[in-house]
């Protein structure tokens, strides 16, 4: 499963989605802030859904390339 | 539960980076593996870790401090006076003192927890839409209800003994049941001091 390189473009911008979700949640856990905290969690919860469904979309492309979906 | 999140994020973050190297390389066997736990079970492992953490971080007093439009109630804690309920239980440690806000103020019943938390996101959003709101007048949404306090009170020797619980005729029922209320006019019904109405009260005399 090496991708092509639009598969991989599609790699990337998971795992970007997914390194927000990691950096809002690392920040969820230090802010005392009420207001940033009610924000943040859904935020970051939101990005790790799009990371996660951009990453099968990315997996699901490839299979279909490769000819085994 | 902090610990074991930064030790997630940590891992997570360098099992992203390791699939995206994998993936430009393009190892094939340690990519699929390696995605999977980078691109899912880390992320989602750490998201339902976090989320356990900040709702643990979100019963503490300190939470509920952060929201200005609370200074009275939180100074109230403090307040030395042996009538107001908040800070006789604060004061005494009868409620846990790093929680005391969420002990008193959450819903026990079976989805007592989830309750609260929408109670918290209406208090929340109250704050944001409301801009007069008078943190000398702050009032609950329903009235409160007796089974918080009998969460701990019921099951106690010293609430059932006490000379004016046993003044009327079942009234350990009736309060069980909702129809006395604990704070009715001359029994508990101070729960919070708060030194502003204090003041306020003290310039009206004047």
């Amino acid at each position: 499963m090496t991708g092509s390189s639009e598969t991989q473009k599609t790699g990337m911008i998971g795992a970007a989605f997914l390194g927000l979700s990691y950096v809002g949640m690392l920040a969820s856990l230090f802010t005392l802030n009420s207001y940033t905290l009610i924000f943040l969690l859904p935020a970051s919860g939101l990005c790790l859904l799009i990371g996660v469904v951009i990453w099968a979309l990315s997996v699901k492309k490839d299979l279909f390339q490769k000819g085994v979906l | 539960m902090i610990q074991v999140a930064i030790l997630l994020f940590a891992v997570g973050i360098i099992a992203l980076i390791a699939a995206l190297v994998m993936h430009r390389t393009g190892r094939i066997h340690e990519w699929k593996m390696l995605a999977f736990l980078a691109y899912f079970v880390l992320p989602v492992i750490f998201y339902i870790t976090t989320v356990q953490a900040d709702l643990h971080h979100m019963e503490s007093v300190e939470f509920c401090a952060s929201c200005h439009v609370m200074d009275e109630h939180i100074q109230s804690l403090t307040v030395k006076d042996d009538e107001p309920l908040a800070s006789v239980h604060y004061r005494n440690n009868y409620v846990p003192q790093e929680k005391a806000c969420y002990t008193c103020h959450a819903t026990y019943s079976m989805f007592g927890t989830a309750k609260t938390k929408f109670h918290g996101l209406r208090h929340v959003w109250a704050n944001l839409t409301d801009k007069n709101v008078d943190p000398l007048h702050i009032k609950l949404y329903s009235p409160y209800t007796n089974d918080t306090c009998l969460m701990c009170h019921g099951p106690s020797e010293k609430y059932a003994r006490a000379k004016k619980h046993r003044q009327e005729k079942d009234f350990l029922v009736r309060s069980k049941s909702g129809d006395l209320s604990c704070f009715t006019a001359g029994c508990h019904d101070l729960a919070h001091l708060l030194p502003g109405a204090i003041e306020e009260e003290s310039d009206d005399d004047w």
